[in-house]
């Protein structure tokens, strides 16, 4: 297993022996559930000056990335704006490497200390999983004695839904992200934590009927949250799909929605995640868009 | 007769009335209460040695403090809407681990001293009362501890807050004293000060009191924490106004209630009976009983959150999911870091001689110097078009944090150049 962090700052030379630059980051394309590399990001500390096709490698090792002669790298000069990515193809090191991601299996939100790839035979690199470790996150401080005693903690690339704007986006459009196959109570635990924005984008890209079942089994905290932040016809939508115990209680709150709604008035009344309740426990929806 | 539109034809005075005041409640409320919550032990001392060593001629560092703390708090608020992060988190994700390290470390550090002084002052406030301080903090920080780690301190948060609410008597103090406005308004307005190792000092703990670490991180966590969304901007702004300019209100009438009553006598203070003696043109004989009841409830309501605080950003560096509604064995790591915080507080002012007045203000010097770091990353993010988007801060925007920096930074630089110790 390939460490991104440990393979990233080395030199990328060109055929001819000449240093193009170091090696900045990995781009991958996210069309399926484990995404090969698809470009190296090489230049200085300051900014990136070329995007590599893996095609043009001729080695990748811990010492050194060799290229291949694919013709002049001129070719591969990116501007310092915009990088040119294609539309399903996110920096590992810039989308990833210490973002938030949500652990659809494990329920828990994270940050990622480190990403890990495996090595195929024909020698191509495979995001295989992240680390979300405290381990991995001294070994990056440089402190080793006590990164060793401690475990990796590798959460499966499927199992995860990235939280930064471009990943997040990313694995909307992409259907074999892992957003597109959570049963209700994994897509009620995904939308507790993420973002209103986001969890709302992805209520919009699940559909009404997912959605509505999510709803309906996330804290009444969670979920009056959720209804307001949703623009008005969408919340109709999943409101149509919902249980009739469920539907007069989330009408009343959106058509009743009182200036101290989403106010507080205690500093520390948060600091929770309102978890969504386990089967049969009581809910009590009305006062969950306050809080 | 022009007809009166929609809510006023259909309500009722009283209705409308009630509606009136649930609005205002709703959009000032919460900031108020923030603002009362601001005023801790520390700041209240801090403020009356400024007032009570240097009268009303420093009171414009207090004004340029309460401007930065308007500034730099719409800002964490700011940052943590748009990002849905909180700072720490915020930092890694941008300048990633080994800043974020430096990040945490200096909040860590700043966070402790706070909280040092929040324990002080709760010790100082009992002792009014004739309590010793080996009785009063070790009994104050496991109550507080077990009301915040079983989840319910906000069943008494609004209690404390009442009892922190007398320290607005200093509002009728200052009045009461018959201050000379005329000074006070230049004080304010005219940035003079002695060029002495005790005003720089006095003026750098200001600054640290203000606009502390622990408060940047709070109210970006709090602006995750709620949810907001950019929508919600405008409340949250309003929010973090509001508290910022009543911390500086209160502060103001602190520093000329002690001005006006201590300085004129020569009074300085090294012990809180000095600090509240500045009450008695308002309460007489029982100004210390005021003071006492005000650090005490101020005092708990701040050695609940600091900690809290500390704990949310250790997570967030590390990545760990945590929250209050986890038990201790899921959130080890964030019910350890808030012991660890607390316990080294007690620790500290329960060494035996410990000044409590000194510890009180000495860590405020310690939170502005400790500040220069985070305020420099908080900076960067908010130029971040990448992060923060269309909240990308303007060249305006940005000139201001500059100059805010700038300001804290001459101040530390003067310290170090005229000695800490």
């Amino acid at each position: 297993m390939l460490v991104f962090t440990r393979e990233t700052g080395q030199s990328v030379r060109a055929a001819n022996g000449t240093v193009l630059g170091q090696l900045r980051d990995l781009t991958a394309r996210l069309g399926v559930e484990h995404p090969e590399v698809h470009r190296l990001a090489v230049g200085s500390r300051q900014h990136l000056s070329h995007l590599l096709p893996w095609s043009a490698v001729e080695s990748f090792e811990h010492s050194g990335v060799q290229l291949r002669n694919v013709g002049p790298v001129d070719s591969f000069i990116v501007d310092r704006g915009a990088l040119p990515l294609e539309d399903d193809e996110l920096l590992l090191g810039r989308d990833v490497l210490d973002t938030q991601i949500v652990d659809v299996v494990g329920h828990r939100m994270a940050r990622v200390s480190d990403v890990l790839l495996t090595r195929l035979l024909d020698g191509r690199l495979e995001v295989a999983a992240v680390d979300v470790g405290v381990g991995a996150l001294l070994r990056r401080l440089g402190i080793r004695w006590l990164s060793e005693r401690l475990p990796e903690q590798a959460v499966d690339w499927r199992d995860l839904h990235l939280t930064s704007d471009r990943g997040h986006a990313i694995q909307l459009t992409t259907t074999v992200a892992a957003v597109h196959r959570l049963d209700a109570p994994a897509l009620a635990e995904l939308l507790t934590r993420l973002d209103l924005g986001s969890a709302t984008d992805v209520i919009r890209r699940v559909g009404p009927r997912r959605a509505a079942a999510a709803v309906t089994l996330a804290h009444p905290v969670v979920a009056g949250r959720l209804m307001l932040a949703l623009h008005p016809d969408d919340a109709a939508k999943v409101i149509d799909e919902l249980p009739s115990e469920f539907v007069h209680r989330f009408r009343d709150m959106l058509s009743s929605r009182s200036p101290l709604t989403r106010r507080r008035f205690l500093r520390l009344r948060g600091w929770r995640l309102h978890r969504p309740l386990p089967p049969g426990a009581p809910r009590r929806g009305r006062r969950g868009a306050g809080s | 007769m022009t007809p009166t539109s929609g809510p006023a034809r259909t309500l009722a005075p009283q209705a409308l009335r009630r509606a009136r005041l649930l609005g205002l409640v709703a959009v000032l409320g919460p900031g108020l209460l923030a603002g009362l919550s601001d005023d801790d032990p520390a700041g209240i001392t801090t403020y009356s040695v400024l007032g009570a060593q240097f009268g009303y001629q420093m009171l414009w560092v207090l004004l340029l403090s309460t401007v930065a703390l308007v500034v730099f708090h719409s800002l964490a608020a700011q940052m943590g809407v748009v990002t849905g992060q909180g700072l720490i988190g915020l930092i890694r994700q941008r300048y990633g681990v080994r800043s974020a390290g430096l990040a945490i470390t200096v909040l860590v550090l700043a966070n402790v001293g706070t909280t040092c002084a929040e324990f002080a002052g709760i010790a100082a406030g009992f002792e009014l009362f004739g309590v010793s301080r080996y009785v009063s903090v070790p009994v104050a920080a496991v109550v507080v501890s077990v009301l915040v780690l079983r989840g319910s301190f906000h069943r008494v948060e609004h209690i404390l807050m009442a009892l922190a609410t007398v320290l607005l008597a200093y509002i009728a103090a200052g009045l009461l004293a018959h201050p000379d406005w005329g000074e006070a308004f230049k004080g304010l307005v005219v940035p003079t000060m002695p060029l002495t190792r005790g005003a720089v000092l006095i003026a750098t703990g200001t600054i640290g009191t203000t606009l502390a670490p622990w408060g940047l991180s709070f109210i970006q966590s709090y602006a995750v924490d709620k949810k907001l969304t950019p929508a919600d901007l405008a409340y949250e702004r309003v929010d973090v106004v509001t508290g910022a300019v009543l911390t500086g209100i209160i502060g103001f009438f602190v520093v000329v209630a002690c001005a006006s009553t201590l300085h004129v006598h020569g009074v300085t203070i090294s012990s809180a009976a000095d600090a509240a003696a500045a009450l008695e043109p308002l309460a007489g004989h029982l100004a210390r009983t005021i003071f006492a009841i005000g650090l005490i409830g101020a005092g708990l309501l701040a050695a609940a959150i600091l900690p809290l605080s500390t704990a949310y950003s250790v997570c967030e560096f590390t990545g760990s999911e945590a929250a209050l509604d986890d038990g201790a064995s899921e959130a080890w790591l964030f019910y350890g870091t808030y012991v660890v915080v607390a316990a080294v507080a007690v620790l500290i002012v329960l060494v035996p001689g410990a000044p409590l007045i000194s510890i009180l203000v000495l860590s405020q010097v310690l939170n502005a110097v400790l500040l220069l770091p985070l305020l420099a990353f908080m900076y960067g993010i908010s130029r971040d078009r990448d992060l923060m988007g269309e909240f990308t801060a303007t060249r305006g925007a940005a000139a201001m944090y500059l100059v805010t920096i700038a300001f804290i930074a001459v101040c530390v630089a003067a310290l170090f150049v005229l000695g800490i110790a």
